[in-house]
């Protein structure tokens, strides 16, 4: 086992016999995985806008043949 | 040499018997004389220059509070064109491109930086042992760890090398080698002190504070680097009084608890605290109460994923692109053990197992040090629950962080702490600790000039 495989383990080890301990108080026990389940957002299935890269192209301020021009140093 | 006290030289200062130039001259040969204690990383070789110009100001009536006092500072609180190297290889060519608040303050007031001091590196550690420069030998107990993180500004008092040393304290930091190294040192209110210019260890608890042989110079320090901060989001604007003004306590009421005493595994240790509580309660017409604190057997538990999950957050910085080494290839072992289980734990899989439930119990020791300051003014306990362990001595991390389990209580609570001295056992300094609620430096000071008073 290398140093640092060693040291990853240690500290797993001190910070799991930690929180062992900090369960004996009150009102921490519980899993708050489950907490921010419940605060998640959900992903909104949307189709993808074909038009996009024609909306882009459009309002690109330069551009040559179908390339974007970035524009350097004008900001 | 008579080593004045800070009161005593200033008014020598003032009084034109001793000038800043000479001041700084008699440190820099104790310096050169104790290089063997190994307090200081770096001497300001600027620092006569300086005094001459202080000595002027004086001269002129325009002087500051500090005018010709040499003040040693922590490697982690930034300095203008000194090496701020955390002890550490990382930054072992990092110089400090601005002046941190506290540091800007000091200079108003016309103190003199006379050097970097040694420290545990990246403030992660108790003894003082961890440094990349060596360890910090405890000037009045050779044999045994002066503490840390702050052990070189601690050594530097003690050893009488600085009028007033600044440290860190983040778990006990200024504290615990205070008591070891038997000064005063004073942990201030989360928020009191701005840490702009600080190199953090844990934002949540990081706090600066005076390390000094007496009272009076803690406070006075205290006094001016208290206050609010535009550049430091959690300082806070509260008045700042003249904490160096001090008034004796007079029935108060004395907190003990037996909460504490059971973490203490030294019993001497308790028991010497104990009696010095019983004298200063009797001396000032004050009552001593026990209190229960519910949780504080947990504060250990609860600082330390805390503390490894910030110090990752705060070391990303440290990748080798701006600032020196990356910090993963050249730090010590401790250092590492933090970033790694910082990063463990920080893994998404891990969200709210560790972080949010060691904020949780954080809250509940707070909620404990409320309810117990509705009953009384002060609260005294012990700094460390057993002796400073012989230099060089192995100990694996849980033991050496069960050492913190006094002082780390007040980080948690987020108010203030102070440290005098108690005693010794087997010839060893031991410091008394005491918590007053947070903003009440005052009261603090005021607690530990009376126990200075009848101590000495």
């Amino acid at each position: 086992m290398t140093n640092e495989e060693e040291i990853t383990k240690q500290a797993k080890n001190i910070m799991n016999n930690f929180i062992k301990a900090l369960n004996k108080a009150e009102g921490v026990k519980e899993n708050f995985g489950s907490e921010r389940k419940c605060s998640m957002r959900a992903e909104i299935k949307k189709d993808k806008d074909t038009d996009f890269r024609k909306k882009m192209f459009m309002n690109a301020p330069k551009k040559k043949e179908d390339f974007l021009v970035m524009e350097k140093k004008t900001w | 040499m008579v080593i004045l006290m800070v009161k005593e030289k200033l008014a020598k200062i003032k009084s034109g018997k001793l000038t800043a130039k000479k001041n700084i001259e008699n440190f820099l040969k104790l310096i050169k004389e104790n290089r063997k204690v190994n307090a200081f990383i770096y001497v300001n070789k600027d620092a006569v220059n300086q005094a001459k110009e202080v000595d002027k100001k004086i001269k002129q009536g325009k002087a500051g509070k500090l005018a010709g006092l040499a003040i040693a500072v922590k490697s982690n609180i930034n300095v203008v064109d000194m090496p701020i190297t955390c002890a550490s290889k990382t930054l072992e060519n990092y110089y400090g491109t601005f002046d941190s608040d506290v540091i800007k303050k000091i200079k108003q007031e016309d103190g003199i930086i006379i050097g970097m001091t040694n420290m545990d590196e990246f403030a992660a550690g108790i003894s003082g042992e961890s440094s990349c420069f060596g360890p910090t030998i405890n000037p009045v107990c050779p044999e045994r760890v002066p503490g840390g993180s702050s052990s070189g500004s601690a050594a530097a008092v003690a050893a009488g090398m600085c009028d007033i040393a600044l440290g860190s304290d983040t778990g006990g930091s200024i504290r615990n080698p205070a008591s070891n190294c038997g000064i005063v040192g004073v942990k201030p209110s989360y928020g009191r002190v701005s840490r702009y210019g600080l190199i953090d260890l844990s934002m949540s608890f990081d706090q600066i504070g005076p390390l000094c042989k007496d009272v009076f110079g803690c406070a006075l320090m205290l006094e001016i680097i208290s206050g609010n901060s535009d550049y430091d989001s959690i300082s806070y604007d509260r008045p700042v009084e003249n904490y160096s003004n001090f008034k004796k306590i007079n029935k108060i009421k004395i907190g003990l608890s037996p909460d504490f005493e059971k973490l203490c595994k030294d019993k001497r240790i308790y028991g010497l605290v104990k009696n010095c509580a019983e004298k200063l309660a009797e001396k000032t017409n004050s009552k001593i109460k026990n209190i229960n604190l519910k949780y504080v057997d947990l504060a250990v538990q609860t600082y330390y994923p805390i503390v490894y999950v910030e110090f990752f957050s705060g070391t990303r910085k440290l990748d080798g692109r701006k600032y020196g080494r990356k910090i993963e290839d050249s730090c010590g072992e401790e250092v590492l053990r933090r970033i790694i289980g910082g990063k463990e734990i920080s893994k998404a899989e891990y969200h709210g197992t560790y972080y949010r439930k060691a904020l949780r119990v954080k809250d509940l020791i707070k909620k404990d040090f409320d309810n117990a300051f509705k009953d009384v003014d002060i609260i005294i306990t012990p700094v460390t629950p057993s002796l400073p362990s012989k230099l060089g001595d192995k100990t694996n991390p849980e033991e050496a962080y069960a050492f913190d389990a006094l002082t780390i209580p007040a980080n948690l609570a987020g108010i203030c702490s102070g440290v005098v001295k108690a005693g010794k056992i087997d010839n060893v300094p031991v410091g008394l600790q005491i918590f007053a609620p947070a903003f009440k430096e005052k009261l603090l000071f005021n607690a530990m000039k009376s126990w200075e008073d009848l101590n000495i």
